[in-house]
């Protein structure tokens, strides 16, 4: 974290991890269209990241700005059709998942890499116990009987904190409450002791406290490299150690997560943070919002999306989408003026 | 379910809504109870009594069909008395005695050894091959999909009676033969309604899930996907056991079904046409045929109450459960639309 990258324009994901570490799950301009009846949606646009080993990488944004898309396609679990996956590559400890057989991705899936969703109720099959869905995976990959499954699906509940694990194990996911079931769908996720956990907005259907409990129990896995989802930039605050903020189906800025929070340079990631309501803030009693709307998805503009919204547009941001350049150290934002601002800074 | 919960009990002036003062709500728009149903509305009913006549009724022709010989001294085949032929009910032959002289009673009660296994074994097959392709066309989607979908829509087109006449006319009169040609039309409405399931199950979320630990694609589908689609088909295998016997009557009756001494309903009424008189002949057959469409008609209706609330009768319109399936019964698909 001390090094400091030599200033580029147009850098390679994988230079944003601290140099002499090599990454372990990396995202490549990565391309999503999805087919509807009103045209191709671009969903995902050249987007790419990298998160190395035990980092926890957040992806923030608005609902609809590709984040889940993202993902889903990278570990090809995204339905196609309506969605096709037109570019890139998807690297999981050095194996390209796109390059993989069907099979061979099973293989990966659950073992290398692993994913937690938001609904958890709708996650679990409900009309199978708590404990065969844990170790399902598990039971493919190293070929365990149904009794050493078992076994592994208890201590997996035992390790994320489900109270009185024996008994839960046969219970049903609608048996379990809500943050319950969180902390068993991620006992699911890290039964086969993934490197990489994936983890969808899976506080955003919980209570405060609730809440709090899962990041704590997230927090305690220190090893695992984690890609962090959410549009809780406080959840995000408290957990991240780098952040990439989406807007459109592109990354417009990423960078540490202290540059993110207080020295922003994308006008977008600014306007998003004033956006947060806060509670001691005796001169701002409403609730601010960013004017106008995102662009769409199935007509997007040459420039750059957030021209229509921006507070420091210019002419030149119409003719092209303005590309991820260093700002300052492993701080990347996508903005013409931004990259003008650092560079005479 | 407590009493306080359920919806019809919104007028109590104890419930939420009355706390809220008479005539407002939180926001001050005035109450309208809408969903304040009346006690027809609230399920059970006609629906729970369908179904236990339903049930009832197959039950007794199960064990009817099982335990026959024991309690007709007549065989329906080989005890013909030509001196007493064309008796009418009454003494020793309940429901009379036919042309040759054998006992009506006994050839109707012998005929649901013939009709349940038919309808069982037809549907059986007809949903194993329906389910299994249309599961494939879901899954698989593409090109698979396209091929199965337009072969089924092809089938679907002829009038289900018509195709599968013709092919028990080509395939030659036998019992085989009429499970063979009713299997034959009827697979291509299970394969559309598997499809249909699996389309909408696969991308469920917890399918997704099980995916992204490793599942493989056939555990997925097995274990994740098609126990959620079963649940309309039973619904429908349910209605078709029922349709079947109708079907397969019909084809003996036209002369392409069960061959001439078997006791089988629908061959049995077409032997009466000819002796209109003698109105036993073809008044307990048909009796027996509307008794076990009725009874599966019953149990299928039912079912779908209880497992696809969204599917429940609108009541008060056209009258409730048994209504509909006396409508659907004697009229047919028309009637169930004209309601």
């Amino acid at each position: 974290m001390s090094t400091t990258p030599p200033l580029t324009t147009g850098a390679e994901p994988a230079t944003q991890t601290p140099l002499g570490v090599k990454p372990i799950f990396e995202v490549d301009d990565l391309q999503v269209e999805f087919r509807t009846s009103a045209g191709v949606a671009k969903a995902v646009n050249h987007v790419g990241f990298s998160v190395a080993p035990g980092e926890c990488l957040a992806i923030v944004g608005e609902s609809g700005s590709g984040k889940t898309a993202t993902l889903l396609a990278a570990l090809r679990l995204l339905p196609t059709p309506p969605s096709r996956t037109t570019g890139g590559r998807v690297l999981v400890d050095g194996v390209d998942l796109f390059s993989l057989s069907r099979k061979e991705l099973r293989d990966v899936l659950g073992r290398d890499i692993s994913m937690v969703f938001q609904d958890s109720l709708s996650a679990f099959n409900p009309i199978l116990t708590i404990g065969r869905q844990i170790s399902e995976g598990v039971r493919r990959h190293r070929g365990l009987s149904k009794k050493a499954a078992r076994a592994l699906s208890i201590e997996m509940l035992e390790r994320v904190g489900v109270p009185d694990p024996q008994q839960r194990v046969d219970q049903y996911p609608h048996q379990l409450s809500g943050g319950m079931r969180q902390r068993a769908m991620i006992a699911m996720a890290l039964a086969g002791e993934p490197k990489v956990l994936i983890a969808d907005e899976p506080t955003t259907a919980l209570d405060v406290t609730v809440q709090a409990q899962i990041l704590e129990l997230v927090r305690s896995f220190q090893d695992l490299s984690i890609v962090w989802v959410s549009h809780d930039l406080g959840v995000v605050a408290g957990l991240a150690d780098r952040v990439a903020v989406m807007y459109a189906g592109s990354i417009i800025e990423q960078g540490p997560v202290r540059d993110i929070f207080h020295d922003a340079r994308h006008p977008y990631t600014r306007a998003l943070l004033g956006s947060v309501p806060r509670l001691r803030d005796p001169e701002r009693g409403d609730l601010v919002s960013i004017p106008g709307l995102p662009p769409s998805l199935v007509d997007l503009p040459p420039g750059c999306p957030f021209y229509a919204r921006c507070g420091v547009r210019e002419d030149r941001c119409l003719s092209r989408m303005p590309e991820l350049v260093d700002v300052a150290p492993r701080h990347q934002a996508a903005c013409f003026v931004a990259a003008d601002e650092a560079r005479t800074a | 379910m407590t009493d306080m919960e359920r919806p019809g009990d919104a007028t109590d002036p104890t419930s939420p809504v009355a706390l809220a003062g008479p005539g407002e709500t939180m926001s001050g728009a005035p109450v309208t109870p809408t969903f304040a149903l009346s006690k027809a509305d609230r399920g059970g009913g006609g629906g729970r009594l369908a179904f236990n006549i339903g049930v009832t009724l197959v039950l007794l022709w199960v064990v009817i069909a099982i335990t026959i010989p024991w309690w007709t001294p007549f065989d329906p085949v080989t005890d013909q008395d030509l001196q007493g032929r064309l008796a009418g009910p009454g003494g020793e032959h309940w429901f009379g005695t036919d042309n040759l002289g054998r006992d009506v009673f006994a050839r109707v009660m012998y005929g649901a050894r013939l009709s349940l296994p038919i309808a069982l074994v037809t549907v059986a097959v007809s949903v194993a091959i329906g389910c299994l392709i249309g599961a494939v066309a879901g899954f698989l989607g593409g090109i698979a999909d396209e091929v199965i979908m337009r072969i089924s829509d092809i089938v679907l087109s002829f009038p289900a009676i018509v195709l599968a006449l013709a092919i028990a006319a080509a395939l030659g009169p036998s019992t085989t033969n009429v499970v063979i040609s009713i299997a034959a039309v009827t697979w291509p409405e299970y394969t559309r309604l598997m499809r249909g399931q699996v389309l909408s199950i696969r991308n469920n979320l917890h399918v997704l899930a099980a995916q992204s630990i490793g599942c493989s694609r056939a555990r997925v589908f097995r274990v994740h996907v098609l126990p959620f689609g079963l649940q309309p088909i039973l619904v429908k295998a349910t209605v078709d056991l029922g349709m079947v016997i109708l079907l397969a009557a019909g084809l003996s009756f036209i002369g392409v079904g069960a061959v001439p001494p078997t006791p089988e309903w629908g061959a049995m009424v077409s032997e009466a046409q000819s002796r209109i008189d003698s109105w036993w002949l073809g008044l307990f057959p048909g009796l027996a045929i509307l008794s076990m469409v009725l009874a599966f008609n019953f149990i299928g209706d039912a079912m779908r109450d209880r497992f696809d609330p969204q599917m429940r009768t609108q009541r008060g319109k056209g009258g409730g459960a048994m209504s509909r399936i006396l409508r659907r019964t004697f009229l047919g698909r028309a009637g169930e639309r004209a309601a």
